[in-house]
C-alpha cells in the first residue's frame, strides 16, 4: 500500500514536475540559479541538516547583495528568479508530506498554478534567469493573458491529458495516504470518482454545445456543494 | 455532520472554482476543479449515508466495574473498554456525570481504527462533596471517515455507580471537640439542639467549694456595692427528644469540595451522637420526594447508617401531611431543621416547621452562610438568595431559633455556630 501510495503521489504531481521539466529546460543555466533552485528546498532537510539549510540560504543571498552593492545587480536577479522556479518543487514536496485532505488538495492546486505561472515567466523571459522575476511579474500583473499564451503554446499539449490522469491518481492518493486504503470505503471513493468523471464528461459535452461553459462549471459546482452541505447535516447523526 | 476538515477542502474548492473562472481563468485547471469538488461531494454524500446506517449496537462499551464504592476525597479508577469495527478516527468520550471530576488522565481518547479495533480509556476521577451517589450513563462515540471530513455522533449506554458511604471516623475529632466543651459541670457551654443538661438559672453568693471557672465576672464587675464575688447557678433538665430534620433538595449542595450537605452531615452526627450518648432519643427525618422517611436512632451504629443513606433528590415535595412525622415530633422536643433559602421544598419544610412549632417544640432552623457557600455564584442570583433567606427567616414562627454554617466549618466555627455559649 505505501508503493501505491507513493506511486499515486508522484503522478499525481506528474503536471507539476512537466512543467518543472519544462522551465529548467528553457532556463539557461548559472551557479546563482542551482543555488537558488536548492537552497528553497532545502528547509525541509531533516533537522540535523538544518545548519546546512540555513547556510544554503544565507550565503548566496549575501553574496548577491553583497555584488549588488559593487554595482553588479544581475546576480540578485538570478537567485530571486530561480527561488520562483522552485515554487513548483515546494508544493510538489508539501503534497507528499501533507497529512490532511484540504493541505493535499491546496498542495495540488498550488502546485500546478505556480508550475504554469513559473513556465509562462521563464518562456517570456526567453530563457534569461535574470529576467524571469521581471516576466513573473508581469505575469502577475495579467496572469490570466500570460496564462493562456502559455496554454495555446505547443509544448503544452500534454498538460491536459496529464492533469486528468494526475487527478485520478490524486484521488487515490488521499484515499491511501490519507485514508490508509480503507477496505469498506472503496466503493465509495470509486463510486464518488465515476461520478465525478461523469460531472466532467457531461461539462465536456456541454461545452461543445455552447459558449458559457464557465457559467455552468459554477452552476455545478456550487449545486454540488449546497447538495452535500444539506447530505451532511441530514444523513450523519450528531 | 461535514467536521471543519471537510468545510475548509469544500470552501477551498469553492473559492479556488470562483478565482480560476474569473481572474485567474483557466480551463484546465477550471474542470480540474469541478472534478476535485464533484468528487469530494459525492464522497460527503456518500460517507454520510454510511455513517447514518451505522448501527451502535454493534459497539461493545465494558467498563471495569458497574459499582463502585469510594470514601470522600479518594480516587477511584474509571476503565472503559470499547470494541468496534470502523476504519477511520474514533473519538470516545465519558460522559462524566455532574458530581465527578477528573483528577488524572483523560475522559476522552481518539485514535485511529483500521476494522475490528479496540479502545481503552482509564482515568482517575472523584467524587465532589455533596454528593452521594453518581451514575454513569454511558459513552458518547464520534465516528470520522478515513479521510476525516464527516463524522456521526453515537451515544451507547453504559452505567455505573459510585456511591460515597457516610463514614464515622471523618467527623470523629468534630465530635470529641464538642464534648469537652459539653461535659456537665463545666458550665459554660448549653448545647440548645439536644437540650440543656444543665441550665444556667441566676447567679449566688460565691461559697467554700465552687470552682474558680464559674465565677460570672460579668455580673462581679458590675455590682460595685458587694465585694462578694458572684457565681453562676445551674439546674439539671429532664432528658428530651432530639430531632434533626435534613432537607434533601438539591439546593442543600452547593457544588463544592467542602458543600452545605457536608457540613449539615457532621452537624447531625456530632449533635445525634451528643444526644444519644447523654441518654435522650434521637430521630433524623429526611423530607425526600418520596416522602419524608425518619429513623430512629437508638445507637451509632444506626445513626451512621441513617445518615448514609442521606442525598440530593431533584423531585420537589410539596407538602408532608400529619400522621408522615407524628411519630416523629413528640411535644417538647427539640427540632433542628437543616435547609437552605430557596429550596423547592419551602411549602414542606414550613409546614413541618409550623407543625413543630404547634406542639410546642424548640425550634432551631439551620441555613448556609449564602456569602460563602455561593462565592463564586453572579452577584445577582447572591443578591436573590440573599434576599430569599431574608424572606424565609421573616416567615418562621415566632420563638425559633435561626443559626448559619459557613463553608468549610472548622470545629470551632461549627461549635461556636450550633451550640450556644451560654452563661
Amino acid at each position: 500500500m505505501k508503493a501505491g501510495s507513493w506511486a499515486s503521489g508522484l503522478v499525481a504531481l506528474s503536471p507539476s514536475l512537466y512543467l518543472t521539466a519544462l522551465s529548467l529546460a528553457t532556463v539557461r543555466p548559472t551557479p546563482f540559479t542551482v543555488i537558488g533552485l536548492l537552497s528553497l528546498p532545502s528547509v525541509f532537510l531533516p533537522l540535523r541538516y538544518q545548519n546546512l539549510g540555513i547556510l544554503m540560504i544565507y550565503a548566496p543571498a549575501l553574496y548577491s547583495i553583497f555584488e549588488l552593492m559593487q554595482g553588479k545587480g544581475q546576480y540578485l536577479m538570478e537567485l530571486a528568479g530561480c527561488y520562483v522556479l522552485s515554487l513548483p518543487v515546494l508544493s510538489a514536496i508539501s503534497l507528499l508530506r501533507g497529512s490532511t485532505s484540504s493541505g493535499v488538495v491546496g498542495s495540488y492546486l498550488s502546485s500546478v498554478i505556480s508550475g504554469t505561472v513559473v513556465y509562462a515567466g521563464v518562456r517570456a523571459a526567453h530563457g534569461d534567469p535574470k529576467l524571469v522575476l521581471y516576466s513573473l511579474m508581469q505575469a502577475l500583473i495579467s496572469p490570466g493573458n500570460t496564462e493562456a499564451d502559455v496554454l495555446r503554446s505547443p509544448e503544452l499539449q500534454y498538460l491536459t491529458p496529464l492533469v486528468a490522469v494526475s487527478l485520478v491518481a490524486l484521488v487515490v492518493y488521499i484515499h491511501l495516504k490519507i485514508g490508509g486504503g480503507a477496505e469498506p470505503f472503496y466503493r465509495t471513493v470509486i463510486g464518488a470518482g465515476s461520478a465525478a468523471v461523469g460531472v466532467v464528461a457531461v461539462t465536456v459535452l456541454y461545452s461543445l454545445l455552447f459558449e458559457d461553459v464557465t457559467l455552468f462549471i459554477l452552476l455545478v459546482g456550487s449545486a454540488l456543494l449546497v447538495v452535500s452541505g444539506v447530505a451532511g447535516l441530514a444523513f450523519a447523526k450528531e | 455532520m461535514i467536521t471543519a476538515e471537510g468545510k475548509s477542502v469544500l470552501v477551498e474548492l469553492a473559492l479556488s472554482l470562483l478565482l480560476f473562472s474569473t481572474l485567474l481563468y483557466n480551463p484546465v485547471l477550471l474542470l480540474s476543479l469541478a472534478f476535485l469538488t464533484a468528487f469530494f461531494s459525492f464522497y460527503v454524500i456518500g460517507v454520510s449515508r454510511r455513517l447514518a446506517s451505522f448501527k451502535h449496537e454493534s459497539v461493545e462499551v465494558r467498563r471495569g466495574q458497574e459499582v463502585v464504592e469510594v470514601l470522600r476525597g479518594s480516587r477511584f479508577e474509571v476503565r472503559i473498554t470499547v470494541e468496534l469495527d470502523w476504519h477511520g478516527i474514533v473519538e470516545v468520550f465519558d460522559v462524566v456525570p455532574p458530581g465527578i471530576r477528573v483528577v488524572s488522565g483523560s475522559s476522552a481518547s481518539r485514535v485511529r481504527c483500521s476494522g475490528r479495533s479496540t479502545v481503552e480509556l482509564r482515568y482517575e476521577a472523584a467524587v465532589w462533596s455533596g454528593y452521594r451517589v453518581v451514575r454513569f450513563e454511558g459513552v458518547k462515540l464520534v465516528l470520522h471517515d478515513p479521510l476525516g471530513l464527516v463524522r456521526g455522533t453515537f451515544f451507547v449506554p453504559a452505567p455505573m455507580e459510585v456511591r460515597v458511604p457516610f463514614e464515622r471516623a471523618r467527623h470523629a475529632g468534630l465530635w470529641t471537640t464538642s464534648m469537652v466543651r459539653l461535659s456537665p459541670g463545666s458550665g459554660t457551654v448549653l448545647n440548645q439542639l439536644i437540650g440543656e443538661d444543665y441550665s444556667f438559672v441566676g447567679v449566688r453568693p460565691f461559697s467554700e467549694g465552687d470552682k474558680v471557672r464559674d465565677v460570672h465576672w460579668r455580673k462581679t464587675a458590675a455590682l460595685t456595692d458587694d465585694d462578694a464575688l458572684l457565681v453562676k447557678r445551674y439546674e439539671r433538665l429532664g432528658r428530651g427528644n432530639v430531632v434533626a430534620v435534613i432537607d434533601c433538595s438539591p439546593e442543600m449542595s452547593f457544588g463544592l469540595a467542602n458543600d452545605y450537605l457536608d457540613a449539615v452531615l457532621g452537624a447531625v452526627w456530632m449533635t445525634g451522637k451528643s444526644a444519644i450518648d447523654q441518654g435522650s432519643s434521637f430521630r433524623l427525618v429526611l423530607i425526600r420526594s418520596r416522602g419524608p422517611a425518619v429513623f430512629t436512632c437508638g445507637s451509632v451504629a444506626e445513626l451512621s447508617e441513617a445518615l448514609a443513606g442521606v442525598d440530593v433528590e431533584s423531585g420537589p415535595v410539596t407538602s408532608i401531611t400529619e400522621h408522615e412525622v407524628s411519630g416523629a415530633l413528640a411535644p417538647g422536643s427539640y427540632v433542628t431543621v437543616y435547609t437552605s433559602p430557596g429550596t423547592r421544598n419551602l411549602t414542606a419544610v414550613m409546614g413541618l416547621i409550623s407543625l413543630a412549632a404547634r406542639r410546642s417544640c424548640r425550634i432551631t432552623v439551620v441555613l448556609p452562610e449564602v456569602r460563602d457557600y455561593g462565592a463564586s455564584l453572579d452577584p445577582d442570583v447572591l443578591g436573590a438568595l440573599e434576599r430569599c433567606a431574608e424572606r424565609f427567616v421573616s416567615s418562621l414562627p415566632r420563638g425559633c431559633s435561626v443559626r448559619t454554617i459557613g463553608h468549610a466549618p472548622s470545629p470551632y466555627v461549627i461549635r461556636r455556630t450550633l451550640l450556644h455559649e451560654g452563661g
